[in-house]
């Protein structure tokens, strides 16, 4: 009979209990957990997730652990519905308070999400960087997002021509 | 721990809006780390003497900070406090989006809008390269003008897919009945009519 709570170690050697809906919610552990069917439970290692970002993961797990398996969705959707369901709005208000932190969090949490495959999770904080880079001018961007400047003037110049020229352009 | 967080958040401060009074104010904090550094090192005296000179030299300074993580990471380790981003490389790393690998920078322009991800590219070469990438086209086609599974480049890494996109976007022309129905959007009898419906 499986355990109620699973207890993983963190990148820090923290051992952290989650219950088995929450773990489940992850791909990567579920896939683990299966493989382990039957064997003693011993803390599954997570090389790649600080406890930190952990707990986190399993806020918003808590979360939204009623909500219907992402699963399921893809699968009444045809194809093209779910493509053009694809829009950046952050519905969940739950949700908009918690990607408010900090950059160096969200990426933090986003590639977290992405390691533990938690589909959800890792939708959310892709549509909330992708908010912050709309609207901006290439400068803005750079500067909010420290990305550095490596072009040439004639570079710009071509850019302009094959992107066209936007009215939000430096 | 509580050490800790305000390296953080100094750090934070010292590359975004620092001016340079608390840069030095900064440093000479760090000061009574790093030289404990340095004792280790037998070579103490003359790593205080270039400690003076790290304040004016910005690659230097960098370096600084890396040996003062270090000593920071020893000493949370020997005193069994934990160490909660160690793994993040988050000090030398201030700049967390260009940690991202390739594939979810392109995720992620996946849900913006096209004139952003065109100012997007324009930022950085590596950017632009990532910007141009058939798959990014192929989803952006899918979502906008629900194409995905038509008559269409024969794979989703074809360079084919910007093209389409930008004929998409043009205004409609003469050639509306048979671009629609060669990628098709819609059956030509709609087309047919669609374009009825526009003329006055």
């Amino acid at each position: 009979m499986a355990s109620e709570s699973i207890s993983v170690t963190t990148s820090d050697d923290q051992t952290i209990q989650l219950s088995r809906k929450h773990a489940q919610m992850s791909q990567t552990i579920n896939s683990m957990l299966e493989d382990s069917v039957g064997a003693d439970q011993e803390a599954i290692p997570l090389p790649n997730v600080s406890s930190e970002v952990l707990k986190k993961v399993i806020d918003w797990c808590t979360h939204h652990e009623n909500d219907p398996a992402p699963v399921e969705k893809v699968k009444k959707l045809n194809k093209k519905r779910e493509y053009k369901a694809k829009n950046s709005t952050i519905s969940d208000e739950w949700d908009k308070n918690f990607v408010n932190a900090e950059l160096r969090v969200i990426v933090d949490i986003l590639l977290a999400a992405n390691y533990l495959d938690v589909k959800g999770l890792f939708e959310l904080m892709c549509k909330h960087i992708a908010n912050e880079l709309k609207g901006k001018t290439p400068d803005q961007i750079r500067e909010r997002f420290g990305i550095q400047d490596d072009l040439t003037e004639e570079d710009k110049a071509a850019m302009r021509k094959a992107w066209g020229a936007t009215k939000n352009d430096s | 721990m509580t050490l800790h967080l305000s390296f953080a958040g100094a750090t934070e401060y010292i590359f975004e809006d620092s001016t340079d009074e608390d840069d030095l104010q900064f440093l000479e904090e760090r000061c009574t780390i790093s030289s404990d550094v340095w004792a280790n090192c037998d070579e103490s005296e003359e790593e205080e003497t270039e400690h003076e000179e790290i304040v004016n030299d910005d690659e230097d300074r960098r370096h600084f900070l890396v040996s003062s993580r270090e000593v920071l990471h020893q000493r949370q380790r020997d005193n069994g406090e934990p160490n909660l981003r160690e793994s993040s490389r988050w000090l030398i790393e201030t700049i967390p989006i260009n940690q991202l690998p390739d594939e979810l920078k392109v995720y992620i322009a996946t849900f913006c809008d096209v004139p952003s991800i065109g100012r997007l590219a324009k930022t950085n070469k590596e950017w632009h390269n990532l910007m141009g990438t058939p798959y990014l086209w192929f989803i952006l086609c899918g979502r906008d003008f629900g194409a995905a599974s038509a008559v269409t480049p024969a794979s989703a890494n074809s360079p084919l897919w910007k093209k389409m996109y930008q004929e998409y976007s043009t205004p409609l022309e003469l050639d509306d009945r048979f671009r629609m129905c060669h990628y098709g959007q819609i059956g030509e009898k709609q087309a047919a009519e669609y374009l009825k419906e526009k003329e006055p």
